[in-house]
Order: structure tokens, then C-alpha cells, then sequence
């Protein structure tokens, strides 16, 4: 079962939430996600790659997210391909869902499901 | 017909929660659009502030027009800096660029490369119509030119392993495990990454597998077997299809990606031709050739692979045949600006469609780089050539956008404003570098940032005239005359974009013009006036406040006390104050320091900067201190009055304002201004001195008129030369003796006092000798002697007549005796004649005859004695002379002694050219006869 950590930030229009399901961290991310609000995401996902914590980046509740996410998502990707780390994303929201089509990396990142890689 | 519109223009600051707040402001504004639509423009305003933010300078001014046929968003630096040079166009990285690109129908880069905006067309279009968005099949994206080679000896080994199970199959019969086997070399394939090729062996496996079934009869294969087999091919064919087709897809992902690098990246236009070519070959073309017109007319830019000779490519084209080209257009700024060319051949590759539509997207972008690159290197060129041309003037040139703010300042201005760099200006503040002068107009006034000329202009009046300045450098007191001028850079419509400000320093002018000024209203001042307390009053006043706000003029005084003679101060309250604080705290002519030191011939004293400190030590009591502080002294300078070497008294000088502080070059101009008043004191000084003096001896030499004497009429006239203080060396008197009365004419060698006293001498000699003696004779050899007695050589001519009332009623006797004078002379009936005969000068020598001589005087005879000064007077070409004396003297048809004076002294006014030389006296006598 979900065991709720606590740890949350926060930013206008954005929240951080963090729990954990065994080993796994799972980071969900509700609201906006924009140049504003990735730095927090960023150092966290760094902070889980340094110590090893397969990690589950939860796009579902977002509202927003521009081209600074996917960014962040390609800069995860690489990551976890060079330390070996376990790093997946969820499907996402219906917006989240259309910005990757866009920019044709839906089909390219390591989702929750295994449905690619 | 102008479509319903609406406008709007936010300003936002740069940081990250701006690119939330431009989303609310596109939410806000936006309510026309359709969700898509909103969805659209809030994801790409938000690239756009973010690339905003990252990469340039200043606020952020979002805009946005939205009519019924569009919506068009601007996101732009709000700021004029001069690092707008550098790049702001594309997105944010890649992606951004390729989100605007693939979302926006139109979109692109401001010409002054500040801004980048973007159009969504109403209906919007959905983005799977955009060319790159387009659903192009995953055959189709075989077939592309980025697509790895379908066919390779993978697709050999494929077949055969195939063939090999097909011989087993055949060998065996009926085996259901062997048919099973086939799926193995499409997996072998796939296992080994190639797309094409397990697709291809595959589907040969799996035909081979189904023909030889079919062949054979199912037999005892189980019909589930052979449907599990052949939906596994298929399977097999669509994943690699799809594997194949999302590879090609992320390797024009890859490439659009890295073009908006080059548009992020400042770079010459050579290496990023040399980028992009890189990029399209061999990756996307055999051969690829960039052709446009930018810097220049339409040339070749470069092409790929290297290797080839540009003059023999065109043959080396035709003749390596090539299979497949794409040819698209670059088009930047609505312009077509060249082509790039992509040909395919030795590597048996082709174009597909998908291809032709890529090749337009990247070509679209790769125009967009190119553009900019040569805008950039224009720019470059061009503002080397502003900057070296402004920074080698020697006016200070700084230029402000149209939102006041710096955003360029030449070398001479970083000097002049006495700035660490042009940086800290740019990054000032409107009007903050105000802060560090104090500014002042020609009057005095204080000037602020609105009231210079470049302020003035921003603030929309047209052609502010020139404005000159005092201007104080806060930080050290420096003061400097500044002429500011402006000119306006406007744009197309007219309105400013920017402002330039031209800064002439022309302190060296301007001070020598108050130099200049203040030495000549002293000039005026010290001719003014022979008092000298006066004359100095008014220097004083022309000191301030030309030079200082306070000026005071001491003397030494008599009795060991400084005396305050003169005072101004710019504030006519505090002329008393300076009063009172003289007269109660007296400055003593032996104090060690300060004033005293200047009196007693020390030097100059410059107190730049009065320290309360130095007050206090100053001050005798609290009350003094108090005086002192109310006096407001901030700079100070005592300069000496100094005439011949000395110093006559002390000029002092103070500032009250602390930020103009006394320099070196005020120095110098107070220093020239206490020669010019010294000299002017000690004139006034002698001549005070020698006015008292000569006024008595005149008072004492010249009785205004001979005693009247019976029996005689007499008529004198006497003129000084010079000025009215010049006492005369020429003189006459008439005293009784024993036997009558003796009448004497002399003329003393020299002018002034020395000559007044030698006058006396002689007159009462004259007088004394005659008067004891009645001998003409004897007086002029005392006369002689007297002289000879002094100790410097002393001159006199006289005439002494002795009118011995003894005889006949109509004669009268006469004795003369002459040392070296002119002859008297006697008219009688008409007729004038010399009487008597002289001795030598008196004076000159010890030794000497006088003669005297004896004659009378009939009724009627008129005796003339005069001195040099009348014959001797100058006109325009000789001198008077015996002659025109001698006409005049016979010209009166009834003359009588005052006729006869006043017609010589008019004849020799007339005569005279320019100023009077020498002294002139004449006395004329008439006998009358005695009763």
C-alpha cells in the first residue's frame, strides 16, 4: 500500500507531493509546470538520482506544461540511461499528452505502464 | 473595414513567475479565442517568456492583438540595452522553437531582433494540418531519406536462415516445432536493431512458412498453430514498420532541433552555413548546397560534402546523375532570400514526400538563421564602425531609449561622468547618475534631470535648445562647465526610438570668459574711484559671486588690529554678521596664522574644504564658534593685496557651498584679482598722501592775487601743468621795501611736491633778500647761493622788478636784475621792447655776475614778466615763441593789464595741442602814475 511521506512544495499554481510505494519514489506534480516551478523538480530528481531512489514522475494532475518540462523530462531520460537509475513517467494529463505528440517524444519516453522502452 | 479588435501591451519583470503571469494576462485577454485556440497561445507566450527571460536583458512587454481573422502575440526585451545585440531570436531551446514553429501559422523575429511574435490564424488550424504535424504513414517514413537502409546482408542472412527452415520442414515432413521456427530470423533481425530488414524477413519467412503449409496440406498441424504464426509475422512487420517510421521522426526531430541551436547561438554567417550543411549532409542528403542573398547578392554560400570543387560541381552534379532532389526555398522575413538545394545519389537513397515537407520546415528555419546571422554581422560592422567613430570624439556622446533609460555611452562620457565603465551607466537607473553632480545653471539655479535637453526631448518637446551647466562632481568638489545638446533618432512614424545627448566640456572657456569678466568689472571698479575704501567695496562686490559667495577686504591697521574695509556677502544678512564678527572677535596684526599670516607677506592660504573641526580649534569662545558656523564657509582662500612686492592688505575669499570648493585655477584668478586691487590701494595711497601735501604748499605759493598797489594796476594769471594736484615749479610775488615795492616771477626746475618745496625755498629767499636788501641783484645772487647750498643740484629762473616810489609823479623808477628768465618786456605807445639784462641761472653755478639794471617807467607803460611755460608752450607743429607772444601782446586796441592777460591766455589756449607741459605765468603791470 501507498505510504504518504509528507513532503510537499509548493509554488503559485504549482504543488510537489512525494510518497513512497516500497522503493520507489513517487513525485506528483499538480498545477503548472513552467520556468518557474521546475528548479524544484529538478533539484529533487537529482537529489533521487544521487541516491539511487527509482522514481515515478506523476504528470497526471498537471494543467500546464511547456517545452521547460520536456526539457526536464529528455534531461531525466538521459540521466537514467548514464546511472543506470530507475526513473519512469505516467501517461499524463490531456494537455501533457498533446505537448509531447507535438513534439513527437510521446512514444519515446519510459513510462509507468511499459508501454515504450 | 477594420475587423472588431482588441489590443493589449502588459510589462512584466524578468523572472520566473512571469511566465505564469503572462498565461493569466493571455487568459485574461484571450477570452475570444477557442480553447484550442487558448490552449495554443498560452503554451506558446509562455515559451516565448521563458526564452525571454533566459536569454535577454530587461523587463518583459507582452502584446497581443486579437481580431476575428487572428491573434497575434509579441513577447520583446522592454529594454534598450546595448546587449540587445545579443540573440534573442528562436524559442526556448529547441523544443520551443519547434512547438512555436509546429503550432503558430506564422512566426518570426522582430528587424531590430528584440522580439519574437507569432500568429495563430482564426479558425485556428488544427496542428495536425501543419506540414511537419501532418499523419504521414510509417511506409511512407520507410521510405525516407533518413530512414536507415531497408536492405542489407542482415536481410541475406534472414532469407537463408529461412530457406534453411524450409529444407528441414521438407526433410522432416509434418513437423508442427519446425513451422514454429520461423519466426526466428525476423527476431534475429530485430534482435540486431534493423528495422527494414526484419520487416522484409519476416514477411518472407512467414510467406515461405504459409506457401509451404498450404503446399503440403495442413496435415496434422493444428489450424491455430499456423494462424499464431502468421499474426505473429504481421506483428513482427508492424512493430519494425512503426520502430522504423518513429526513428525517422526523432531524427528530424533531432535536425529542426538543432537549427534553432544555431538561431540561439550569436555566430557568424559562415559557421552557421557551415552548421547547417553539416547537418543535412551526409545525414539527410548526398550532396547539399546552400544558395541565398544575404550581405550581398545572391552567391553560393557553401555546400557539402566538402570535398567537392564549387566551380565543378554543377558537372560533377550532371554527371553523378543524381536519383533524387529536393529544392526548397528560404524565405525570411516575407522574402524569398535564396534556396537550399538537397541531392541524393551515390547512396542509393530517395526522397519521399515526407521528405519534400521536412526539407521546407527545415528550410524555413535555416533561412531564419541565416537572416540573422547576416543582420547580426551587418549589425556587428556597423556598430564597430559607430563605436570606434563616438569613441574617438572628444565630446562626451551617451544615447538613451525612449524609455529615458542609458544604453550606450562613449569613452570621452565614461570620463566625463567619471564612470568605472559604460556598464555602470547602462545598468543605472534613469537619473541616478544625477545623484552623484550637483547642476547648476549660468545664474545659479539648481537644474534638474527634466530641465537638460535630453530630458527634455524624451519628454516630447521638439529641438530643446543647448543647455550649459555648472557641474560639481559631488565626490571631490570638481567643477566643470558643460554645454548639453541633443539630437533625436526617430523611426519611421516619427516617433523617438532614441535620444542622444552630446556633452562638451567647456570648463577651460567658460572659466577664462569669468576670469575675464571678474578682472575687468574690478578694472572698472578699482578706475572708479581714487578712495580706495570705496574702490575696494566695490571689488568685493564684483568677487561675488562671480568667484565666491563671500568676499571681505582687510588692511593693517595702526594700531596692531586687521581693519575689515570691505565687505560682501551673497546673502546681505550675513554682511552684518561678518561685521559683527569682526568688530567683536578683532583680528590681531601678530596672530601666527592665518589672515595676519597673509598681511605679513606670507602666502596664499586655500582651505578647499572649512572642517567643523578646524572651527572649533579656530574659535575663541563658544560664541565665536557659533558666529563661524553662521558664517556658512565651506571652501577658503586669503590671497594677499599685493603692490611692489608686498603685501598692502588681504583679500578673502569663501565659498559656502561645500561642493564648490576651491581649486587651484580660483586660486590663481583671486591671486591676480589682490595684484590688481594692491596696486590700486597703493595709488590710492600716494595719491592721498601727495594731495595733502600739495594742497598745503599751494595754499601757501600761490597768494590768488597780488596786493593791490597804488599808483600801479596788475593782472596775473597762472596755470599748473598736469593734474590740479601737480603743485607748479613757477611762482610770483610782490613785497614792500624801504624804497617801494618789489615784484618777482620765477620758475623752479620740476614738477610735484619736490618742486613745491623748492618754489618755497626760492619765493621767501627772494623775498627775504629783497625785502633787507631793495637790491634785485643781491636777492638772485642769494637765490644762487641758497640753491648751491642744497645737496642736489636745484634750478631757478627769476625776474625781481624794484618799483622805488621816489621822483616825479609820472615817472617812476625801476631796477631789474634776471637769472637766467626770460626778458621782461615794456610796451609803451604801441611799441614793445626786452628790458634788462641776465645772470646765469641760479643754481647752477657758485659763482656768477647778476647785473642790475635801472630804467623808468613812463605813465601808460605796460611791463610784462612771464615765465618759459608761455613761449615754450607746444602746438601742432612749433612752439609759441617771443613772436606770437609779442603779437598778442600788441593786438588789444585799448589794452589794460586784465585785457592783456586774458587775451595771451587765450591766444595760447588755442595755440596748445594736447595737454598742457609745462606751468605758464604771466603778470602784467600798468604805472598809472602817482598821485
Amino acid at each position: 500500500m501507498e505510504t504518504m511521506s509528507g513532503t510537499t512544495a509548493r509554488a503559485d499554481g504549482f504543488e510537489m507531493t512525494e510518497r513512497r510505494e516500497g522503493d520507489t519514489v513517487v513525485l506528483t506534480l499538480v498545477g503548472e509546470l513552467d520556468l518557474a516551478s521546475v528548479g524544484t523538480v529538478q533539484q529533487r530528481l537529482a537529489e533521487l538520482r544521487d541516491a539511487g531512489s527509482p522514481v515515478i514522475l506523476d504528470l497526471d494532475r498537471l494543467t500546464f506544461m511547456d517545452s521547460t518540462g520536456i526539457r526536464m523530462l529528455l534531461s531525466a531520460c538521459q540521466d537514467a540511461d548514464a546511472h543506470e537509475w530507475k526513473f519512469q513517467v505516467t501517461r499524463g494529463s490531456g494537455r501533457v499528452r498533446h505537448l509531447l505528440s507535438v513534439v513527437q517524444i510521446a512514444d519515446r519516453l519510459p513510462y509507468t505502464d511499459g508501454a515504450a522502452m | 473595414v477594420t475587423p472588431a479588435g482588441s489590443s493589449q501591451r502588459s510589462t512584466l519583470p524578468r523572472a520566473p513567475g512571469s511566465v505564469a503571469l503572462a498565461r493569466r494576462a493571455v487568459e485574461q485577454h484571450a477570452d475570444a479565442l477557442t480553447d484550442d485556440e487558448l490552449d495554443v497561445a498560452r503554451l506558446l507566450v509562455s515559451e516565448l517568456v521563458t526564452n525571454a527571460i533566459r536569454h535577454g536583458e530587461g523587463e518583459i512587454a507582452l502584446s497581443m492583438e486579437i481580431d476575428e481573422r487572428r491573434a497575434r502575440f509579441e513577447v520583446r526585451d522592454d529594454h534598450g540595452h546595448r546587449a540587445r545585440r545579443r540573440r534573442v531570436v528562436g524559442a526556448e531551446g529547441g523544443f520551443g522553437l519547434n512547438l512555436v514553429d509546429t503550432l503558430a501559422s506564422r512566426w518570426g523575429v522582430d528587424e531590430h531582433n528584440a522580439g519574437v511574435w507569432f500568429e495563430l490564424e482564426r479558425p485556428v488550424r488544427d496542428a495536425s494540418h501543419h506540414p511537419t504535424g501532418e499523419a504521414t504513414g510509417p511506409l511512407e517514413m520507410m521510405r525516407s531519406a533518413l530512414a536507415p537502409p531497408p536492405w542489407s546482408r542482415w536481410w541475406l542472412v534472414g532469407a537463408g536462415l529461412a530457406g534453411v527452415l524450409l529444407a528441414i520442414d521438407a526433410l522432416l515432413g509434418d513437423a508442427p516445432i519446425v513451422s514454429a521456427l520461423f519466426v526466428l530470423p525476423p527476431l534475429l533481425c530485430a534482435a540486431l536493431g534493423r528495422w527494414g530488414d526484419t520487416a522484409a524477413v519476416a514477411l518472407l519467412s512467414f510467406s515461405l512458412a504459409l506457401v509451404h503449409t498450404i503446399v503440403n496440406g495442413f496435415g496434422s498441424r493444428p489450424a491455430v498453430v499456423l494462424l499464431t504464426i502468421a499474426m505473429a509475422g504481421a506483428l513482427t512487420v508492424l512493430v519494425a514498420v512503426l520502430r522504423a517510421a518513429a526513428d525517422v521522426n526523432l531524427r528530424r526531430f533531432g535536425l529542426l532541433s538543432a537549427v534553432a541551436d544555431v538561431g540561439n547561438t550569436a555566430m557568424s554567417l559562415d559557421d552557421a552555413v557551415a552548421r547547417l550543411l553539416d547537418m543535412l549532409s551526409p545525414a539527410f542528403a548526398d550532396v547539399a548546397i546552400l544558395e541565398a542573398a544575404v550581405g550581398g547578392p545572391v552567391r553560393r554560400l557553401g555546400l557539402r560534402p566538402a570535398g567537392l570543387d564549387p566551380v565543378a560541381v554543377d558537372a560533377e552534379l550532371r554527371s553523378a546523375s543524381p536519383t533524387s532532389a529536393i529544392h526548397v526555398p528560404l524565405r525570411a522575413r516575407g522574402e524569398t532570400i535564396g534556396t537550399l538545394s538537397m541531392l541524393l545519389g551515390a547512396s542509393g537513397r530517395t526522397y519521399s514526400r515526407s521528405d519534400v515537407t521536412f526539407a521546407e520546415v527545415f528550410g524555413g528555419r535555416a533561412a531564419v538563421v541565416l537572416d540573422n546571422a547576416g543582420l547580426t554581422s551587418e549589425l556587428y560592422a556597423a556598430e564597430r564602425q559607430l563605436d570606434a567613430v563616438l569613441d574617438g570624439l572628444a565630446e562626451a556622446v551617451t544615447v538613451m531609449d525612449a524609455d529615458g533609460r542609458q544604453v550606450y555611452a562613449n569613452d570621452a562620457a565614461v570620463e566625463l561622468l567619471r564612470l568605472e565603465s559604460a556598464d555602470e551607466l547602462l545598468e543605472a537607473e534613469p537619473g541616478a547618475m544625477m545623484q552623484r553632480f550637483a547642476v547648476y545653471n549660468e545664474a545659479g539655479e539648481p537644474i534638474e534631470l527634466h530641465d537638460l535637453p535630453a530630458y527634455r526631448a524624451l519628454a516630447g518637446e521638439k529641438d530643446p535648445p543647448p543647455l550649459l551647466v555648472r557641474n560639481i562632481v559631488k565626490a571631490t568638489g570638481e567643477e566643470r562647465w558643460l554645454l548639453n545638446k541633443t539630437t533625436n533618432i526617430t523611426d519611421a512614424e516619427g516617433r523617438i526610438v532614441r535620444i542622444a545627448n552630446v556633452i562638451e566640456d567647456v570648463t577651460e572657456a567658460k572659466r577664462g570668459e569669468l576670469a575675464q569678466r571678474l578682472l575687468a568689472e574690478a578694472s572698472d571698479a578699482l578706475a572708479s574711484s581714487l578712495d580706495y575704501e570705496l574702490t575696494l567695496q566695490r571689488v568685493a562686490e564684483v568677487a561675488v559671486p562671480l568667484l565666491a559667495d563671500w568676499c571681505a577686504v582687510d588692511l593693517p591697521g595702526d594700531d596692531g588690529i586687521v581693519q575689515p574695509v570691505a565687505v560682501a556677502h551673497i546673502d546681505p544678512d550675513k554682511v552684518a554678521l561678518a561685521r559683527r564678527l569682526r568688530s567683536r572677535y578683532p583680528v590681531r596684526l601678530d596672530d601666527p596664522e592665518g589672515l595676519s599670516l597673509v598681511l605679513r607677506g606670507g602666502p596664499s592660504l586655500v582651505v578647499a574644504d572649512v572642517a567643523d573641526e578646524e572651527l572649533v580649534a579656530y574659535a575663541r569662545d563658544a560664541e565665536h564658534l557659533e558666529m563661524l558656523r553662521a558664517t556658512g564657509m565651506a571652501s577658503l582662500m586669503i590671497v594677499p593685496l599685493e603692490a611692489g612686492g608686498e603685501a598692502v592688505g588681504a583679500l578673502t575669499l569663501a565659498r559656502t557651498d561645500s561642493l564648490r570648493r576651491f581649486d587651484e585655477a580660483d586660486l590663481r584668478l583671486a591671486e591676480e584679482l589682490g595684484r590688481r586691487a594692491g596696486t590700486a590701494v597703493l595709488n590710492a595711497r600716494l595719491y592721498t598722501e601727495r594731495s595733502a601735501i600739495a594742497a598745503t604748499l599751494q595754499r601757501g605759493l600761490l597768494p590768488p592775487a597780488l596786493r593791490e598797489r597804488p599808483g600801479f594796476t596788475l593782472a596775473t594769471a597762472y596755470r599748473a601743468a598736469g593734474e590740479l594736484n601737480e603743485v607748479g615749479g613757477d611762482f610770483y610775488d610782490s613785497f614792500n621795501t624801504d624804497e617801494g615795492w618789489m615784484l618777482v616771477v620765477g620758475d623752479v626746475a620740476g614738477h610735484g611736491a619736490e618742486a613745491a618745496a623748492l618754489t618755497a625755498l626760492a619765493r621767501y629767499t627772494l623775498r627775504s633778500t629783497g625785502q633787507l636788501t631793495g637790491d634785485p641783484a643781491r636777492a638772485v645772487q642769494q637765490l644762487n647761493a641758497t640753491l648751491r647750498d642744497l645737496p642736489r643740484l636745484s634750478l631757478c629762473t627769476a625776474v625781481c622788478a624794484h618799483l622805488r616810489g621816489r621822483g616825479r609823479v609820472d615817472r617812476m623808477a625801476m631796477s631789474l636784475a634776471s637769472c637766467g628768465h626770460p626778458h621782461p618786456l615794456i610796451l609803451r605807445d604801441g611799441e614793445l621792447s626786452e628790458v634788462g639784462a641776465s645772470g646765469p641761472v641760479a643754481g647752477a653755478f657758485d659763482d656768477g655776475e647778476w647785473p642790475c639794471t635801472s630804467l623808468e617807467l613812463h605813465t601808460g607803460d605796460m611791463l610784462v614778466l612771464y615765465t618759459d611755460g608761455v613761449v615754450d608752450t607746444v602746438g601742432t607743429q612749433d612752439r609759441f615763441g617771443e613772436a606770437r607772444l609779442r603779437r598778442a601782446l600788441r593786438t588789444p586796441a585799448a589794452p589794460d593789464p586784465r585785457t592783456l592777460v586774458d587775451h595771451v591766455m587765450a591766444q595760447l589756449d588755442a595755440f596748445q595741442d594736447g595737454p598742457q607741459r609745462d606751468d605758464t605765468a604771466i603778470v602784467v603791470l600798468r604805472f598809472d602814475g602817482v598821485d
